[in-house]
């Protein structure tokens, strides 16, 4: 029961599983939104009719901070952290949630910023000829794939982990 | 892989506003239109459509062009002002026009006639105490790299009486103030564009120096550091002929400006200016593939001052009386 691996033990494991999926998903979105949204808002004092394309291109890389929120509020759930059921979690069990939650931690962050990359380019696309903000969304979504995949295989492994 | 994340974050809101006003710009087919107009009434009504209208309601005569035309980059760099992070690149810009006017003030101070060149309003030096000062001779009051450049160049004159030596001191003076600019920004993009302008920059001089046939000390004394084509190299072509001049720097990106330039024994400098703001627009245009960061800001400036360039032949030739056809001839090309 209080066994550690570098001085935690499975409970706070499970803990710090849940909160860096969902501090590095957030660090992630927030760097790929400031990228999109500052250009846009120099692209919209200009032209304020192309909000609607900038919208969606700026909120893109937002979705994995949503990810990474998901994850970790799971863990919350599946493991009764909020309960107190999680005090009994072992240690091996608190290991697995957490390398569970790695592809998450780690996905979200790098795509985040990525997305923030394509999106910004979208944006400027945007700029010179409103009609491509289509095209510039699909760009962006590319990038988004690997954070969903990583989403998946994250939420199997935590189920997998809650199954014993 | 950090400027990607860098960039946006320092430049994405500046880079956006001048995104939409690039669309904006005139662009071939305007200028087209307005080469092909039929007297400067209706140029004025084509550029009545873009964001040159206003300035020109009251235009005239060529001299109300040339205002016009300074009052809108007085209103751009305004602009810029207000929206760029890095306000080392419009002093990049705007020295150019300081240098200018220290020529202007110093020629007219030893007499020289000026020709078309006037006062700029552009520049960041105060009209009134600088005129005085350099009256005077009291240069004090003059902020650096300024004062040095003008205590060298009045010394210099002095001494030799030759008013070429007023342009030489003080390009050199400005082109190593626009390298250092470029070189702080830690932007190759920059860096290149300026070491392209100083290689232009020397080979009118060679040029010019050929066509009147100085002697070698004139150009060793006259070109400039820092270039692509080193000055050794140009010090060592100026004896000989034109024809391995040529093919010497065949391998450069010059190559085709300085062969198209020749004309017989001599070259032609008409030709060249007309190759130098082509080559420049577009060395430039490679930004206009990178969404997001220093360069786009960089020349999108140059793209403006280019159509200002522009315009002020299109418009004061139409005034002053040539043909379609001439005007086309001197029209460089555009940014967009």
């Amino acid at each position: 029961m209080n066994e550690t691996f570098l001085w935690l033990n499975g409970y706070q494991w499970t803990v710090l599983a849940a909160s860096l999926s969902v501090i590095f998903g957030g660090i992630g979105s927030c760097i790929g939104i400031t990228s999109a949204a500052k250009m846009s808002a120099g692209v919209l004092a200009e032209d304020p009719d192309k909000f609607g394309g900038l919208l969606v291109l700026s909120i893109l890389p937002g979705t994995q901070g949503i990810y990474g929120f998901i994850t970790g509020l799971l863990v919350v759930v599946f493991f009764g952290l909020l309960g107190g059921d999680g005090k009994s979690i072992v240690l091996a069990q608190g290991m697995r949630i957490f390398l569970g939650c790695l592809p998450v931690m780690i996905m979200c962050l790098i795509s985040g910023i990525y997305q923030g990359v394509v999106s910004t380019a979208g944006v400027a696309m945007v700029a010179k000829r409103g009609e491509t903000a289509g095209q510039g969304m699909i760009l962006s979504a590319l990038v988004e794939t690997y954070a969903v995949l990583s989403l998946v295989v994250s939420l199997f492994l935590i189920m997998a982990a809650q199954a014993g | 892989m950090l400027n990607a994340l860098k960039d946006p974050l320092k430049y994405g809101y500046a880079v956006g506003r001048i995104k939409v006003r690039e669309t904006k710009m005139l662009g071939t087919n305007r200028l087209e239109r307005l080469v092909n107009a039929g007297d400067f009434g209706d140029q004025k009504r084509i550029l009545a459509e873009t964001d040159y209208g206003s300035f020109f309601q009251e235009a005239v005569t060529p001299e109300d062009v040339e205002k016009s035309l300074g009052d809108y980059l007085t209103v751009l760099y305004e602009f810029l002002e207000e929206i760029y992070p890095e306000k080392q690149i419009l002093f990049y810009f705007i020295s150019r026009y300081d240098f200018h006017n220290l020529k202007v003030l110093l020629k007219a101070k030893y007499g020289e006639k000026t020709g078309e060149q006037i006062w700029s309003e552009l520049g960041t030096l105060e009209p009134e105490s600088i005129k005085k000062g350099i009256k005077e001779g009291e240069l004090e009051g003059i902020v650096e790299p300024y004062r040095s450049a003008l205590e060298e160049a009045m010394s210099r004159f002095e001494e030799s009486k030759d008013s070429q030596q007023i342009d030489i001191i003080l390009d050199k003076a400005l082109y190593e103030l626009l390298y250092m600019i470029a070189k702080k920004q830690k932007n190759k993009f920059f860096i290149d564009y300026v070491r392209s302008s100083i290689d232009i920059v020397n080979l009118k001089v060679f040029m010019r120096a050929k066509n009147l046939n100085k002697e070698q000390e004139f150009v060793e004394d006259a070109l400039l550091e820092r270039g692509f084509v080193s000055k050794e190299k140009l010090i060592l072509l100026y004896p000989e002929s034109l024809d391995i001049f040529v093919k010497e720097l065949k391998e450069t990106p010059y190559a085709m400006m300085v062969r198209d330039s020749v004309e017989g024994q001599k070259f032609d400098l008409d030709i060249f200016d007309r190759k130098e703001d082509d080559f420049l627009v577009r060395y430039i245009k490679i930004a206009k593939y990178i969404p997001v960061g220093l360069e786009p800001l960089i020349s999108y400036i140059m793209a403006k001052e280019n159509e200002v360039k522009t315009l002020r032949i299109i418009l004061i030739g139409k005034l002053s009386g040539l043909s379609a056809q001439t005007i086309k001839e001197r029209v460089r090309v555009q940014y967009v």
